[in-house]
């Protein structure tokens, strides 16, 4: 009981840290908004793929709305692509514990220009440009995010 | 600890309730825009974490601030002076000018220009700092702000209020794609419509005829048209015109007189009708002890004022 407490507050305290990292404004003198990974979007795969008993996609629709609260995009919009993106997770949920993390970071960059694909259909104005840069920062960002959470979670892990 | 539906009949009907409410909530958001509440309370749970994200950026300036030399703080704090002498002399004609004019109304039985009140918001996010476009300021609902307010810099008009929590909002700059001005030009008295290209420092300007009297360096004014903006305020100056383009209207462009890629602090506009008739005028404002900018918030009935759905 005490673990699965501590496995809960671990999730959320990460999506608080993620969100965090997706408002912190960056100086406009280096120019790195390109470069701004979908932060939210990884953390949320993470745990799709690693703890689907905790976080299922309601919780992912849920963080989809925040995150549509703090963008210029229309309520709902992130909603459905972190709905999309983790169903598409879980289908290949069992493909995916068999890949490399370098495979898997392939899968999640695929998912961040997903990502920005709905974004440019809903908000025009989003534009092309930085929808490589972000994709590699994702695949970068979950790289990291596997160094530092994976020897913690994957003795939790089981395949079903 | 197991998560709702989990059996593998349920799943996809989940994910299918899940996909149709975000399709809804979209709908619903963007062509009907019924949720302004939704979104204002979901802006109110995520405060602490917007103010969080802002520290970095504000100690960053603070640091600046305090580093600065002794020298350059003398050498500002002289350039102060001077400009506050300047516009202290300017403000006494100004003063018998705006007294005069009231007068002269009442004398024509002509329709009073709104008086307004102001406030200023600190900037907790600026424009291009994320991929939000707008800006992020501390003040919200509880100061009375409202979807629709109009937001000014020191220069000239910054935006409109688009979204609002509790204690924060989001202003629209007048230079993004999805925002409109109608305005007159300064010097003919020409109407049209400023409307953002997407790009921090040009505009453009719409519904000028080819034959119309604008030049280039022409100050654009808001019109009040609308009754989202105060009447009078500068927009932009006019950059570029060609007639180029087919059809009635010619292309113009013009550059926003508010520098939206670096704003610190926002001065917020209520409108109210005014209430000083010309026979209890106020006394001149005391020069050397000026009222501080920062207003309480209006009486309620002031933020119900009607935003009619032009501006936007």
């Amino acid at each position: 009981m005490r673990n699965e407490l501590a496995l809960g507050l671990m999730v959320v305290l990460s999506l608080l840290l993620t969100m965090l990292l997706e408002l912190i404004p960056l100086p406009l003198a280096l120019n790195l908004n390109p470069w701004r990974a979908p932060w939210l979007l990884v953390m949320v795969m993470f745990w799709i793929l690693y703890l689907p008993t905790v976080i299922g996609i309601g919780v992912a629709w849920i963080t989809g709305l925040f995150l549509d609260a703090t963008s210029a995009a229309p309520l709902g919009t992130h909603a459905l692509v972190f709905t999309v993106a983790s169903a598409l997770t879980l289908a290949a949920r069992r493909l995916l514990l068999t890949f490399s993390v370098i495979q898997q970071a392939i899968w999640i960059a695929a998912l961040s220009i997903i990502q920005h694909g709905i974004l440019l259909l809903i908000l025009p104005s989003t534009g092309l440009s930085g929808m490589l840069q972000s994709a590699l920062s994702a695949g970068l960002f979950w790289l990291a995010l596997h160094f530092v959470l994976f020897p913690w979670v994957g003795p939790r892990l089981r395949t079903h | 600890m197991a998560t709702l539906f989990r059996s593998a009949h349920s799943r996809p009907v989940w994910l299918a309730v899940l996909l149709l409410a975000a399709v809804g909530l979209y709908l619903a958001d963007a062509r009907l825009h019924l949720l302004e509440g939704l979104r204002g309370g979901l802006m109110t749970l995520l405060e602490p974490i917007q103010r969080v994200a802002a520290f970095p950026g504000q100690v960053w300036m603070d640091t600046r601030d305090a580093l600065r030399t002794r020298e350059a703080l003398d050498l500002e704090n002289q350039q102060l002076k001077a400009e506050k002498k300047l516009l202290q002399a300017q403000m006494q004609t100004f003063w018998s000018v705006e007294q005069e004019n009231k007068r002269l109304r009442a004398a024509l039985n002509a329709v009073t220009p709104l008086d307004v009140d102001v406030m200023l918001a600190q900037v907790l996010r600026s424009a291009a700092a994320t991929n939000n476009p707008t800006i992020l300021i501390n003040r919200g609902t509880r100061d009375g702000v409202y979807v629709g307010q109009a937001a000014l810099l020191g220069t000239g008009v910054l935006g409109q209020v688009v979204h609002a929590g509790t204690n924060s909002a989001e202003v629209l700059p007048l230079t993004d794609e999805q925002h409109a001005i109608p305005v007159r030009v300064a010097r003919s008295g020409q109407r049209g419509i400023v409307r953002g290209t997407g790009v921090l420092n040009e505009v453009s300007v719409h519904h000028l005829p080819k034959q119309a009297d604008v030049a280039v360096g022409d100050v654009l004014l808001t019109s009040g048209l609308g009754g989202r903006f105060p009447e009078g305020f500068p927009v932009a100056s006019i950059t570029h015109i060609s007639s180029e383009q087919s059809g009635a209207f010619a292309d113009i462009r013009a550059r926003p007189m508010a520098e939206i890629s670096d704003v610190r602090d926002v001065v917020l506009v209520w409108m109210r009708e005014p209430n000083a008739t010309p026979t209890e005028l106020p006394p001149p404002p005391a020069f050397n002890k000026l009222a501080p900018l920062e207003l309480p918030p209006p009486e309620p009935s002031v933020k119900s004022e009607k935003n009619p759905t032009h501006a936007q």
